[in-house]
């Protein structure tokens, strides 16, 4: 089920009402009902795979916790790891591994035809197995205990606003809010709301109206001059990011209404001064998972300058590789990692630092300007992101850097404009804490004329084009 | 449970803001000018027929009793094209008993106009001659330009009063057409009436108008269904006993594409059309003769100037005149390939030679 669908305007407001009349005990077992029926309108048949991944890393926990030697409770913690792992590289990446070896074979010579396999890829695979593998770690390091109930891990797994594209979360953060009795505040009430509403802006309105503009890029990429290109290259940028926030947006929204806080996935990252900021303010649950759960095992800056580099490119190659199995993914990691590195590495020299945290600074005259570079590496980085595949990136990028042909409709490019002020003011908003204060102290009636117009927006823009989450696929 | 002040607050948000997104509904429809209880597909034609019920029905009423009305239809060169104002104009001039509405209806193919033309019928207006003027991009079925509703009914295709319960039922669908950026520029070319009175565009005129410069790497299909449409259209008239009569526009003498194949066509598309029109015995003028236009009456690749427009429109008064008279005149454009006009022959061979 898409959040953008018919079928979860019913679903929602069904839960809901269930919820709101449920007792604790109920609303928990009402939550899991729900999410297993949310993740099997896409195919049941994949709730088996889901179950077992709950199983074996629930057991798994419990067995590092009462293993009594080290070697022991790394065991069982392996255990979880290559499971997990296993499910991903089998339902994920086993045919991209085989083709690729296959043309590798070729390259050598042989001309060989590997068998293989017709799988689909489960939705959310990426999303629920990092989430279950994370808390088999927590407990191996000592960071959490597990708990005694296989029904409150399964609900930490399957709980719906997250199950299927995020955000990542964490045990100790979110099972604490599974296991107690919860309290709906009334300002998660009007935030939630406000959050879904923001939401569906950023998803149908933003990022589903940029879609065409971006795919005509892919689809008549011949009869496209290099300022087409450019052009599109931001606006698959904002795209992305109008989906993947939108996403998590709802998904928070939605939350707060069952009264359980999901973190913040999205800080504005396109309003960064650098890269290394950026990095902190997208995809935030994935970003700090890698973090925790590679970067730091990895040796992360414990182990001299070239080595912390070297864990950077490799973290965000993983990272790459964990949204798709395609080169590109691979290659749109790595140069992620490089760019990381160099930024690093400028760091280094210069002795400057860059704040840890992604609160607001205040702007100088000269941060637009490296707001709009650090824009421009990611959107250029995430072309490779968007092609099909390698040849089809490399002939984008040759094609927008020839700077020849210039924009063949000038004012099919102006239409794009409201919209990409659209999203920058929502950032603006969020940015600022305007929007929160707003959403805070403004009347019932000043926010219902606000929010009642983009969600008029939302209505008008989804009413004959819905189109699916792009990290549904991850 | 849930307490019941947590109920009551998301009671009261969600039906707070249910109640401004009507209200938006309302007033956006009401107050967005010529807005059709329309979908992204039915846009363009049902768009037209709303402006003509919108304010052209008053102007109907208010001209000379016992004048004929003689609409226009065709794609955007007809409604850039026709001056329908200089036309009552030249009528007048030549004691003619006509007045006109140019319902061309840009960015679209014949199958929008038989819905505008079969949704005035339904609410009231009733030409009493058709002229059609066709354009050689519209039959070519790989012309990605126009819309094309043909998967479609159109006899289904209803222009819905703009009542409360149809605003509600139908109003996020009608609003969708401006945020989707093909129907939001034919929204703002069709309420200007495509600029055609404009001499000089200023830049946000011609970004409203759109660049519609050639089609890089552009081929050619032909398209059966273009003229079944024609002939739907002719249909209805005959039913009716309604004199319909055709036209064909010009094409800019130079075209600066690399390799423009549909001018290469030209004879072969023009050619069905007067077929069909000796069948039927209809008129059909060819305002497209050699030397009639030149560069500098166009506007862009496919669309005159207000000069250009002005020449177009004396030269249909004419053929109307003649034809009012009670001459079938039949312009044949079609014959052999070395009849395209020699400035668009000898650019395509400087373009190709190029490519």
């Amino acid at each position: 089920m898409i959040f953008n669908s018919l079928a979860f305007a019913i679903f929602l407001p069904v839960v809901l009402a269930l919820y709101y009349i449920l007792s604790f005990k109920g609303q928990n077992r009402m939550l899991l009902v729900a999410s297993l029926f949310f993740y099997a309108w896409w195919d049941w048949r994949f709730l088996g795979l889901l179950a077992l991944t709950i199983l074996i890393d629930f057991y798994a926990s419990h067995a590092v916790y009462r293993a009594t030697t080290h070697k022991a409770k790394k065991r069982w913690m392996l255990l979880s790891v290559i499971s997990n792992v296993t499910v991903l590289v089998i339902f994920k990446y086993s045919n991209f591994f085989v083709k690729s070896f296959a043309i590798f074979l070729s390259k050598l010579g042989f001309a060989v035809h590997l068998p293989t396999l017709a799988l689909v890829l489960p939705i959310g695979i990426s999303f629920y197995t990092f989430m279950s593998m994370a808390y088999v770690i927590d407990v191996y390091r000592g960071q959490l205990k597990p708990t005694p109930h296989l029904f409150d891990f399964s609900l930490f797994v399957c709980y719906f606003p997250h199950l299927v594209a995020g955000p990542i979360l964490r045990a100790p953060q979110l099972l604490p809010q599974l296991t107690q009795e919860r309290r709906i505040k009334l300002e998660q009430i009007r935030d939630g709301i406000a959050l879904i509403v923001i939401g569906y802006v950023r998803k149908v309105v933003i990022a589903d109206l940029l879609a065409p503009f971006v795919g005509e890029a892919f689809s008549r990429m011949d009869s496209m001059g290099s300022g087409d290109l450019i052009i599109r290259m931001y606006l698959f940028a904002i795209q992305v990011y109008g989906d993947f926030a939108g996403y998590s947006d709802i998904a928070r929204g939605v939350s707060k209404l069952f009264g359980i806080e999901l973190n913040l996935n999205f800080a504005t990252p396109y309003l960064s001064q650098n890269i290394t900021e950026h990095w902190r303010r997208w995809h935030i649950s994935l970003s700090s998972w890698l973090r925790d759960y590679v970067y730091i095992p990895l040796g992360g800056s414990r182990k001299g300058k070239i080595r912390t580099y070297l864990n950077n490119f490799l973290t965000m190659l993983i990272g790459g590789l964990w949204h798709g199995a395609n080169w590109t993914y691979v290659v749109w990691g790595g140069l992620n990692g490089i760019f990381l590195g160099i930024h690093k590495a400028y760091l280094d020299i210069t002795g400057k630092t860059t704040s840890r945290t992604i609160q607001p600074t205040k702007w100088k005259f000269i941060t637009p300007i490296k707001v709009l570079f650090v824009f421009s590496i990611t959107a250029f980085v995430d072309i490779i992101f968007r092609s099909p595949n390698i040849s089809i990136a490399w002939k984008y990028v040759s094609k927008m850097c020839s700077f020849k042909g210039g924009i063949s409709n000038i004012g099919t490019s102006v239409y794009v404009i409201p919209f990409v002020v659209l999203s920058f003011a929502l950032d603006s908003l969020q940015y600022t804490g305007w929007g929160a204060r707003f959403v805070a102290q403004a009347s019932l009636w000043k926010r219902a004329i606000v929010f009642g117009a983009l969600f008029t927006a939302v209505l008008a823009a989804g009413a004959d084009n819905s189109q699916p989450f792009i990290y549904y696929q991850f | 449970m849930v307490s019941k002040n947590t109920i009551l607050s998301l009671l009261k948000n969600v039906l707070a803001i249910a109640l401004a997104v009507f209200a938006w509904i309302l007033l956006l429809v009401f107050s967005i000018p010529h807005l059709p209880i329309a979908d992204k597909t039915t846009f363009a034609a049902l768009l037209r027929v709303q402006m003509t019920l919108d304010h052209e029905h008053e102007a109907l009423s208010s001209k000379p009793i016992g004048n004929e009305h003689l609409l226009l239809l065709g794609s955007s060169v007809v409604e850039r094209g026709i001056d329908d104002s200089y036309l009552d104009k030249l009528f007048i001039d030549k004691g003619l008993p006509y007045f006109s509405t140019n319902s061309g209806a840009g960015g679209s193919f014949a199958n929008t106009n038989i819905v505008t033309f079969r949704a005035m019928l339904e609410r009231g207006l009733h030409p009493d001659r058709v002229i059609y003027g066709t354009f050689l991009q519209e039959f070519n079925g790989k012309f990605l330009l126009h819309m094309d509703i043909s998967g479609q009914d159109t006899t289904l295709i209803k222009l819905k009063e703009k009542s409360f319960w149809n605003i509600l039922r139908y109003g996020p669908p009608s609003l969708s057409p401006l945020l989707d950026a093909p129907n939001f520029h034919i929204y703002i070319f069709t309420i200007n009436n495509a600029f055609r009175t404009v001499s000089n565009p200023t830049i946000l005129q011609r970004l409203s108008f759109g660049e519609n410069m050639y089609e890089r790497d552009s081929s050619f299909k032909h398209n059966p269904a273009y003229l079944e449409d024609l002939k739907a259209i002719y249909q209805i008239c005959k039913a009716r006993h309604i004199p319909f009569a055709l036209f064909n526009t010009p094409v800019r003498p130079k075209i600066e594409s690399l390799a423009d194949l549909p001018y290469l066509h030209k004879q072969e598309a023009y050619q069905y059309l007067e077929q069909f029109a000796e069948q039927e015995n209809i008129p059909i003028w060819n305002l497209d003769m050699p030397g009639s236009f030149i560069e500098s009456d166009f506007l862009d690749t496919y669309h005159l100037n207000a000069r250009g427009a002005h020449k177009m429109t004396k030269l249909l008064a004419d053929k109307i005149a003649r034809w009012q008279k009670g001459f079938i005149e039949q312009d044949i454009v079609a014959g052999s390939a070395d009849s395209i006009r020699s400035e668009v022959k000898d650019s395509l061979m400087r373009s190709v030679f190029h490519f």
